[in-house]
This record gives structure tokens, sequence and C-alpha cells, in this order.
């Protein structure tokens, strides 16, 4: 741990008072809770898309098994937030995925660029700052595959 | 926690990080031709520019609000140093304390302090990587 010798600790925990699973979901009011469901179902509809195209282009899985990973864990969060159970896989055909393996890593990964980019103008938005945080470090989590999958870090 | 107190958090965290990093890029020089930390060193002094960058921001932001802003310390406590591996682990501790006081800083804030806040979480998460560190689902937020 990094600390200050002499002086105060620096850079430790920091007890901030955030939504996560283990918040009440009636604590959690609009417009902050329908942000939630918003960036859930749109965290949902990237999980489908994931498997369609690994699916599709069974090469491309082990590049994209972080992305996988962590998308699923950001809708258990997102769901016990909410005071929900995670979505169950969606029953209907996933999106349609380009034939070419390439082409199909492209469009995911620009699909998962412009949700990113919504998550981030709602934590810049949402007045309830826990709200701001919680999607502020999904970003991070979701930035962070992205700059892997494209070899970017 | 106030945002003024935040504020502070976070300059604490970017006066560790300046020094650490000095130090970090000092080291990969002086070992740089035989130890092959030649990345680490232009890494190591990347993130310095950046980290000074920061420290210099929230230096304005806490005047601003008519703040006195918290010293550098006189000595940080290092992580242990002397090879590439150990350097890019020093590397990755740094932004990883970096991203837990932005993350409270974005919980804090509002306006454009919250934007540059969240770009920075963005920012030490990808850099998290570049230090050979690990992706996490909620970078600054252990709780999750």
């Amino acid at each position: 741990m990094l600390v200050a010798t002499g002086g105060a600790a620096l850079l430790v925990g920091t007890g901030c008072d955030v939504p996560g699973p283990d918040r009440s979901a009636d604590s959690l009011p609009d417009p902050g809770r329908s942000l939630l469901d918003e960036v859930g179902a749109g965290a949902a509809a990237a999980a489908a898309r994931l498997t369609a195209t690994t699916a599709a282009h069974p090469g491309l899985a082990p590049a994209l098994e972080g992305l996988r990973t962590t998308q699923a864990e950001h809708l258990r969060v997102l769901a016990a937030t909410l005071g929900e159970d995670p979505p169950a896989p969606l029953a209907t055909p996933g999106p349609a995925v380009p034939r070419r393996s390439q082409a199909a890593l492209r469009v995911l990964l620009r699909a998962e660029r412009t949700r990113l980019a919504s998550v981030l103008d709602g934590a810049r938005e949402v007045d309830d700052g826990r709200v701001a945080r919680l999607l502020a470090c999904l970003g991070a989590g979701l930035a962070q595959q992205l700059a892997l999958a494209e070899g970017s870090p | 926690m106030s945002t003024l107190e935040r504020l502070q958090a976070a300059l604490a965290a970017e006066h560790a990080a300046v020094h650490v990093l000095a130090v970090v890029a000092a080291q990969a020089a002086s070992a740089a031709p035989a130890a092959g930390q030649g990345g680490a060193f232009t890494l190591a002094a990347a993130r310095h520019a950046v980290h000074l960058g920061r420290r210099d921001l929230l230096v304005d932001q806490l005047r601003a609000r008519e703040a006195e802003p918290v010293a550098a310390a006189a000595a940080y406590e290092l992580p242990e140093l002397g090879t590439t591996t150990l350097a890019l682990a020093a590397g990755a501790l740094v932004e990883e304390r970096c991203l837990a006081v932005y993350a409270d800083l974005v919980a804090a804030s509002s306006g454009r302090l919250r934007a540059w806040s969240v770009e920075q979480l963005q920012e030490s998460a990808v850099a998290v990587l570049a230090w050979d560190g690990l992706p996490r689902p909620f970078p600054g937020a252990d709780e999750l």
C-alpha cells in the first residue's frame, strides 16, 4: 500500500455510500432507477449480441471471453442493485452476424463502444452520485475489455 | 464525504502517484539497457506526465474553491522495485489507487468536475492494463 510516512494514510479504502447488491432497491429512486434499468437492458442486448457472434464464429470466443464474463458480472450487479433476478438469456434469435469473422468482431466492438458512450453519458448526467459512481466504474470495466479486445491497452 | 474532501483525497493520491512514478522511471532508466526496462521507463515517464497534469488541475480546483490543497508528504513508503516485473506492479498499484479516489469523486461531484472524474477513471482503468495489471468488472469499486 502506498502511504505517506509520518502523515495520514493515503489512497486507502473509501467507504463511499453506493448502490449495490447489498442495498435495498427501495433506496434507489427515479430517475436513477430508470437509468439503471436502461443500462441493464443494454447489457442484456450486448450479451445476446456476443453470444450470437461467438456462435457464428467460435474462433472469436477465446478473445471475447473476458468481455463475456464482464458483461455477466455487470448484469448480476445491476439486477441485484435493482432488487431483481439476473435476466435469463434471451429466447429470441440473436441479431444478425456478419459472415466474415473480422467483420463480425468489428460490428460487435463498435456496438460496445456505442454502449460504453451511453453508459458514461449516464454517469456524467444522472443526479444521484451513487448511480453515477456505479455507472462510471461499470464503464471503466467495459473500457478495459474493449482495450484488450482491440489490442490497445 | 464532501466534494472538497474527495478532491483532497484525489490530490493526495496524485501526489503519491507522481512520487512513485518518478522513482519507477528513474530506476528503469538506470537499469534499462541491462535489464530490458526500456519499456517500463517509457511507460513510467508517460504516466508520470499524466499524473502531474492531474495533480496540477486538482490544485487549481481546490484553490478555486478557496481551499488549501493538501501538500505532498515528505516521503512515501515505496513498493518493492528493481526489476521490470516489480516496476510494472508498482505502476499498476498507482493506477489502482487512483481508480478508487476518482470513483469516489464521481459520486461527490457534478457538472464539469464529474465529467473530468469519469474521464480520469476510464483513463486509469486502461492504464492498469498497460502496466500488465488485470481487468476487473468494476474498477474503482472494490465492494462490487
